[in-house]
């Protein structure tokens, strides 16, 4: 007999929910509601499930088929196209110390819909689809690839009808590939049913060929990219071993103690787009409440492993603060709770989102103020905002919530914690060494230029990220959209800014929205087109590089033949054609424009006697000189010496000093390396 | 004798030639000048006339660095923040233990190999002026030495490299294949942690013993004048399986000595913020000094290591009298 165990919170929202989670006021349109029962066997590791979704065509057209996401099938074999795609990028699979491992029989993981039919209420009767599903592979065409299931339809579901369908499932767990599987006994488990893509009356960008299944986005599984799905109700039962942790998207509403030992634990969830689950005996539990006025409390529960137990409390300071900014600038989050897992060592689950639950690696050596664990917390909690709450298509367009996130967390990590100093990992990695004179300013390093650099050709940010080149895609998606969001902060202001990303936020959440869509916010709250900005640091891949070319600065009077007193009179070095008035000095800068973009930028000179002269510069001819006539020689000249164009690849050729005095650092700073050679060569005299 | 006997011993022989302590500092500071003023080179043409300097002058600036490590020539991409610091003492330490000295920068193993062939052949010389402890240093004498025994600890190198290849290509591999296969359900860092720091215990005194056998075998080729090199690499192993507690015990103080040193120098290390040619200078004495005190510690393990064997050798004058025999 089953023993029954409610908890106060959970009959509170039981009670909510029984009145009907689905009859609350809606934040989504709710058009993919899920309930699922599942059982882990930890042993096999192996899932068994059986899911009803409720699906309702909100859509302008009708659709005779359904298309689902099989994700675990993207490691049944290496034809996959995630597998063939991370081959490609050299990163099978990917390890923290570079080196590949080899697979094993249980790396691989596979789902198989074992049945599948239609249930009533609603125009059709009981019918079982099972055989009619097959796999497509809409982007690629690779016929080993398994990762899409089409399910057509005896009739097709017109515009605002739904339709109930039951699968039953199997899956079998991987050691964690992309974030999901297990280790020992601790599973995370995420991508773990199959899900219906998204229907769309309208393609999501302007190529025709990713009208993909008629209306139905519906991806493969790609190396680069992540996930898309309409917003919906999760009702999920997750049966483990009674003395497993359970941590879950959504609210704990019911928790039953079986009389085989296990537990079966419910979690609702209203108005998301994904349900992902995690279960360990080994976590710990910690809880804290977040409150700041003017947002809404936020109950956050932490399981952690028990040896980062000490890091407890910079987790919760991370998610708080992610919770604050956020919240703050762009919208309140309206869950009410979120869920922070630790995973475990080389879980492979290190930072990853998922609706109202998300995961944050850490270290068991880790020194604060080198911006781990903080900027993977504040990172993927942030994903609560900006993919949770606003749901683009990240096969698509990952850069919006990707790149706003970066740009985001950045801003986050400095406004609570500061800047944070570089960090070299010795021995493996095991052993941390803090260097507190090497800053990580936020502009560079926060939205990651060094990442952007080596790739900033790789590909047009507006080509479909399942499309990128998988080596670099990541670069483009995340580093380059944080870098041209710096730089618009600083061309436009923080003020201008932030509005934009909340009048997006507020506009789209709990929607779908594309590139376009971003852009289009961005002119209106600015009053100004955009487009000649985006046309370049979105849908191109030119780079962007002004440089001070040349300055001089000499003697104004000229040498030679000149006029004086009406008289032609030569003037030399020793004679200069002046009658004692002011000796002035012409200087000549020559400002350059390296890359292919264009950005009008401000160039500066500073004369020794300290005057300033800044004048902009619309940046389009490749170079323009700038001529003064002061009484006293140049210092220095800079473009953009403000540093508004972080997309600049490389700063050092922006200024240049009259009188250039780089031996001394050049001398300092090779003076230490000659430290570090000696004592290498000590030790290769240790082998003799 | 203890080796608290033996590590006196050997600081008497050390302390009574600091000119050889000098020319071996000089030998390593002038190997390692050319390539330095290349780095300055690059480091200086990096920043042209560039306002950066200004920033690197008083601190480090991490754009800087990582414009300057995209654009790097091969020798470029070794300057990093790490530099600063015990960072330079820690990631060598880090490289004997993975064996990646020689799997880094051609140009940088080109200058270590040739560092090693020099040390090879002062070797002889070192070992030959420590056994005589009495006698003021004579140059001459020295690098007969040196010549005399130079062919003899190449072929020990040899040897010894082929152990050496055996940890780090075999045993080394194998131990961390075992890790990562005893450690793939493994959900707790700190047994991961552990098990790696055994990992790197074992190489280490795998090295500590191969190098330990090869050191007093080249001690037995000066001490008794062994002219076949695999009876002196016999004699050495012997000798130290035949004494193992002196020998590690020797081996152990030396490591807990330069540990401690290691310790204090991350103490009083200097930073980046030397802005002047003096303060410059200053911090690069302070690297120099432990680098010295390193150096003085190499060399009076050698004489304890020595002064050891020697207690074994009932007549070591066969040995000093063939070099004196010049």
């Amino acid at each position: 007999m089953k023993s029954h165990r409610f908890y106060p919170i959970g009959m509170i929202i039981l009670f909510t929910l029984n009145s009907g989670a689905q009859a609350q006021p809606a934040l989504s349109p709710r058009n993919a509601n899920y309930t699922i029962d599942v059982k882990l066997d930890p042993q096999a590791k192996m899932l068994e499930g059986r899911e009803i979704i409720t699906w309702r065509n909100d859509r302008d057209r009708p659709t005779n088929e359904l298309r689902f996401h099989l994700y675990y099938n993207a490691w049944k074999n290496t034809r996959s196209t995630w597998l063939l795609e991370r081959t490609l990028a050299g990163q099978i699979p990917p390890r923290r110390d570079g080196t590949q491992r080899n697979l094993r029989e249980d790396d691989w993981s596979c789902v198989n819909v074992n049945t599948i039919k239609i249930l009533p209420p609603g125009k059709f009767s009981e019918t079982d689809l099972t055989p009619n599903k097959k796999f497509a592979a809409p982007d690629d065409g690779n016929p080993d690839d398994q990762t899409v299931m089409v399910v057509p339809l005896p009739q097709a579901i017109a515009t605002g009808e739904s339709i109930q369908v039951e699968l039953s499932f199997t899956s079998k767990i991987p050691r964690t590939f992309a974030r999901t599987g297990f280790r020992g006994n601790y599973f995370f488990l995420a991508q773990w049913f199959p899900k219906l893509g998204v229907y769309s009356d309208f393609p999501f960008d302007s190529l025709k060929e990713n009208r993909n299944g008629g209306q139905w986005n519906c991806h493969q599984f790609h190396a680069g990219t992540e996930f898309f799905s309409d917003y919906g109700v999760y009702d999920v039962k997750m049966t483990v071993p009674s003395n497993y942790v359970l941590g879950a998207t959504g609210r704990l509403v019911e928790k039953t103690n079986n009389p085989d030992g296990t537990t079966t634990h419910r979690h609702v969830q209203a108005d998301v787009h994904d349900f992902t689950w995690t279960t360990s005996p080994d976590y710990l539990v910690r809880e804290k409440r977040f409150e700041h006025p003017g947002l809404p409390p936020v109950e956050m529960r932490l399981l952690i492993q028990p040896e980062h137990l000490s890091q407890a409390e910079r987790h919760f300071a991370a998610t708080a603060a992610a919770l604050q900014y956020y919240g703050t600038w762009f919208g309140p989050y309206p869950y009410g709770h979120v869920t922070v897992v630790d995973p475990a060592y080389e879980s492979g689950a290190g930072g990853m989102e998922y609706p109202t639950l998300f995961t944050c690696g850490t270290r068991w050596l880790n020194p604060f103020g080198g911006g781990s664990p903080e900027g993977v917390t504040v990172h993927e909690c942030g994903h609560q905002f900006w993919y949770g709450i606003v749901g683009n298509n990240e096969f698509e367009h990952a850069w919006l919530d990707e790149g706003l996130n970066t740009f985001s967390t950045a801003r986050t990590m400095e406004a609570a914690f500061g800047e944070s100093s570089w960090v070299r990992r010795y021995f493996r990695g095991f052993i941390p060494v803090k260097f507190d004179e090497v800053k990580l300013p936020r502009m560079t390093s926060g939205n990651r230029l060094q990442g952007y650099r080596p790739v900033a050709t790789s590909d047009a940010q507006s080509t479909l990220t399942y499309k990128y080149f998988p080596a670099s895609g990541a670069r483009i998606t995340y580093d380059k959209t944080a870098l041209w969001l710096g730089t618009l902060e600083r061309y436009l202001g923080w003020e201008t800014l932030q509005k934009i990303m909340s009048t997006f936020f507020e506009r789209y959440k709990f929607k779908h929205p594309t590139p376009d869509d971003f852009f289009a916010v961005v002119n209106e709250v600015t009053g100004k087109d955009m487009t000649w900005f985006f046309d370049q640091a979105h849908r191109s891949s030119e780079i962007f590089d002004y440089a001070i070319q040349s300055v001089s600065s000499v003697p104004a009077s000229p040498e030679g033949l000149v006029e004086m007193d009406g008289k032609i009179v030569y003037a030399g070095k020793s004679k200069p054609a002046t009658n004692g008035s002011e000796k002035t000095f012409r200087t000549q800068v020559v400002v350059r424009r390296n890359g292919g973009a264009v950005f009008p930028v401000e160039v500066m000179a500073v004369f020794a006697n300290g005057d300033t002269i800044r004048e902009n510069w619309d940046g389009q001819e490749r170079w323009k000189l700038f001529v003064y006539e002061k009484p006293a020689r140049l210092k220095f000249a800079a473009v953009d010496p403000e540093r508004k164009l972080i997309l600049d690849l490389n700063y050092t050729n922006n200024s240049k000093l009259l009188q250039p005095a780089a031996t001394l650092p050049a001398r300092k700073w090779a003076s230490k390396w000659m430290i570090w050679l000696q004592d290498l060569l000590a030790t290769f005299a240790f082998f003799v | 004798m203890t080796i608290i006997s033996a590590i006196r011993d050997g600081l008497r022989r050390v302390t009574a030639s600091p000119k050889l302590i000098l020319f071996l500092w000089l030998f390593n500071f002038a190997m390692a000048l050319p390539l330095a003023l290349v780095m300055s080179d690059q480091i200086e043409s990096s920043l042209g006339a560039s306002r950066i300097q200004e920033k690197l002058r008083n601190g480090f600036d991490i754009d800087w660095y990582e414009e300057f490590a995209h654009n790097a020539t091969e020798l470029g991409k070794t300057f990093s923040p790490a530099v600063i610091g015990v960072g330079p003492f820690l990631g060598n330490l880090e490289a004997w233990l993975n064996g990646s000295l020689f799997a880094g920068n051609t140009g940088i193993i080109g200058l270590g190999a040739g560092y090693m062939i020099v040390w090879m052949f002062l070797l002889g010389g070192i070992l030959d002026r420590f056994a005589r402890r009495n006698e003021p240093l004579a140059m001459e004498q020295f690098f007969r030495a040196s010549g005399r025994y130079v062919l003899r600890f190449i072929i020990l190198f040899l040897l010894s490299a082929v152990f050496y290849f055996f940890i780090f290509t075999g045993v080394a591999p194998a131990l961390f294949s075992f890790i990562a296969d005893s450690t793939r359900d493994t959900t707790v860092e700190r047994n991961a942690f552990f098990l790696v720091a055994g990992a790197y215990a074992s190489i280490a005194l795998l090295l500590a013993t191969v190098n330990m056998a090869f050191d007093y075998a080249k001690i037995a080729t000066v001490v008794k004048g062994h002219h076949n090199m695999f009876v002196a690499a016999f004699d050495g192993f012997r000798f130290v399986f035949a004494h193992p507690t002196q020998a590690f015990g020797l081996y152990l103080v030396l490591g807990i000595f330069l540990a401690l040193a290691l310790g204090l120098y991350s103490l009083i290390a200097p930073g980046a913020g030397q802005a002047s040619d003096l303060a410059i200078f200053l911090a690069f004495l302070v690297g120099q000094i432990f680098l010295v005190t390193k150096l003085a510690a190499r060399l009076t393990f050698f004489c304890g290591q020595m002064a050891l064997y020697e207690t074994t050798v009932e007549n070591p004058a066969p040995a000093l009298a063939e070099s004196l025999s010049y």
